[in-house]
């Protein structure tokens, strides 16, 4: 079994508040359930990550959280997802998508300069000043662990970077909008393992003060950076808990087989 | 039993030979066919070019009126080809833009979309003489704008808006799904997708397809015989007053393309005309050459100011 516990980096998540409140939910693409009454909570400023094998609905859900799937045909949902106590479903979808930052398996920065990237966000919100805009392009590449490499190169195209930079280069523009939830979406698939461990590092650091929700193929990655995991298989929450106790103790016959790596 | 298995590699050797012919038989018919195009484009060009080129290079012929008596030259329809290029990108280029964005991008999958996109398709296969009289019995005649530029500017865009439709839909289709989410995801409406992030991210394949079928409408002929006329235009290039025949931006008044220069002279020549005939051609032939050059390199060019700047 490969996947134990590497590090010590685990916080509580017994006494953070709860940020997403997840009740009763179902999803149907058509015919086809993709979610079957899932319950979970999502702790405030923690990281959680949700595991499974490829077509177990872990990012269907995610996608649910900022109401991508609005965009799919024939998506039909029952059920309540609450974030801060309000019903997602009841809220402007645009306006949702402020607060809920997303970053994706591959790098997608806009076509237009590294600063742009960054201040188009906040600049649909309000007039950004010219100081404003630097100081915003300084604080989230900073945060994002990119402005040492491109602090010269702010206005060169966001897409001549590195694809490891393209993706720092996405959570830092994620962060200019002042979300206070990240979601992501198998962000370190398309990667080179040193831009692996950046934006692994980078996700730990942020679910200090960010709810991060970060969906994974990789079980090592949820020991590594998730302080609780939820298990999904066929559509159904499995298990969930504090990351430590589901992969050093899972209850679930389910959970200990995709644990240790008898299907995938 | 080694008997068999000595019958069976001699059928496969036997079957190995037969399929590797049968390939190079393939390859040498393809590259056949291949070399047969290339030298009918050569021959076509090079024969134009003996037969023009000392006439284009002599000094005077770009830069004289038709009418000169010692080089007469091609300067009016030189500007009136140009200039009817331009009158119609200007018209032809918007439309476009909006009818593919609206294809790509907004219009919902039912039977009118697919009724506008066979009518798109249908448009691009029209004859060009079918759309010339068109042209001068809807513009010229029932909107009463005469033979002029206009007219044949807006027989030249229906030549033109398949193309560029076609082309700008698929410079829009073909940006990355990933790009799309990302304005999603920040809750992008579709207008600023398309403005802020599809339009810039498809500019250097757009950019390309217009200067394309820039080249193809600059040599059309049959559509502007009835519409923007074929008489040699007198142009005053010192003219102010736009709404004289002799301004050379007077969009009202008839004009002369180098195309239909090429088809007047030949239908009714002078002494001399041959000359001018292959001298036009040439000209003619680089123009368009210019134009595929352009293109290619105006796209690099975009997609590497896209990219890195």
């Amino acid at each position: 079994m490969d996947a134990t516990i590497t590090g010590d980096s685990h916080r509580s998540i017994a006494g953070a508040e709860t940020a997403i409140t997840i009740r009763d939910f179902d999803l149907w693409y058509g015919d086809f359930q993709a979610l079957k009454k899932i319950n979970l909570e999502i702790p405030r400023n923690r990281a959680t990550a949700f595991i499974g094998p490829s077509g177990c609905g872990k990012s269907t859900l995610l996608r649910t959280f900022n109401r991508m799937c609005d965009f799919v045909e024939s998506v039909r949902t029952e059920g309540t997802i609450e974030f801060d106590g309000k019903d997602i479903f009841q809220m402007d979808a645009n306006a949702l998508r402020v607060y809920v930052g997303m970053v994706f398996q591959h790098p997608n920065p806009f076509p237009m300069s590294i600063r742009e990237n960054i201040l188009y966000g906040p600049r649909r919100m309000r007039r950004i000043s010219k100081s404003e805009g630097d100081e915003i392009c300084e604080r989230c590449l900073t945060r994002a662990a990119l402005w040492d490499e491109v602090k010269d190169d702010l206005d060169k195209s966001g897409l001549g970077l590195s694809g490891g930079q393209q993706q720092r280069l996405c959570i830092a523009r994620a962060l200019a909008t002042d979300p206070e939830i990240l979601l992501m979406d198998e962000p370190t698939s398309a990667l080179d393992p040193i831009s692996t461990s950046m934006v692994e590092q980078l996700m730990t650091e942020l679910a200090e003060d960010h709810t991060v929700v970060v969906v994974t193929h990789n079980m090592q990655q949820a020991t590594r950076v998730a302080d609780k995991t939820a298990f999904f298989y066929l559509g159904e929450l499995i298990e969930e808990g504090p990351t430590r106790e589901l992969f050093g103790n899972p209850r679930q016959q389910r959970t200990q087989e995709y644990l240790s790596g008898r299907f995938s | 039993m080694a008997s068999e298995k000595n019958a069976r590699s001699v059928a496969l050797d036997a079957h190995v030979r037969r399929i590797d012919s049968q390939d190079k038989v393939a390859t040498g018919v393809l590259a056949v066919i291949v070399g047969l195009v290339m030298l009918l484009v050569v021959a076509i060009i090079a024969y134009i070019l003996v037969r023009g080129a000392g006439r284009a290079l002599t000094p005077g012929f770009l830069t004289n009126p038709y009418n000169d008596e010692v080089v007469p030259g091609i300067l009016y329809q030189l500007w009136d080809s140009f200039y009817m290029l331009l009158v119609t990108l200007v018209i032809s280029v918007p439309i476009s833009l909006g009818a593919a964005i609206f294809l790509v991008e907004y219009a919902p999958d039912n039977w009118v979309t697919s009724a506008a996109k066979t009518a798109i398709e249908t448009l691009s296969s029209l004859p060009s003489i079918v759309v010339g009289m068109f042209g001068s019995l809807f513009f010229v005649v029932t909107l009463g704008w005469g033979i002029s530029i206009l007219a044949g500017a807006c027989a030249l865009t229906m030549f033109n808006i398949p193309i560029l439709v076609r082309t700008i839909q698929q410079a829009l289709e073909d940006v990355p799904r990933s790009q799309r989410d990302a304005a999603l995801a920040m809750g992008l409406t579709r207008w600023e997708t398309t403005i802020n992030v599809l339009l810039p991210a498809a500019m250097p394949a757009i950019v390309t397809g217009i200067v394309l079928s820039a080249g193809r409408v600059f040599g059309e002929a049959a559509a502007l015989i009835f519409t923007a006329g074929s008489a040699p235009a007198r142009l005053n290039f010192t003219s102010v007053n736009f709404l004289s025949p002799t301004n050379p931006f007077n969009i009202f008044r008839p004009a002369c393309s180098l195309a239909v220069y090429i088809w007047r002279l030949t239908s009714e020549p002078t002494a001399g005309s041959t000359e001018i005939v292959w001298g036009t051609a040439t000209v003619l032939l680089a123009c368009v050459l210019l134009f595929n050059l352009l293109a290619r390199l105006l796209g690099k060019l975009l997609s590497r100011r896209l990219t890195a700047e």
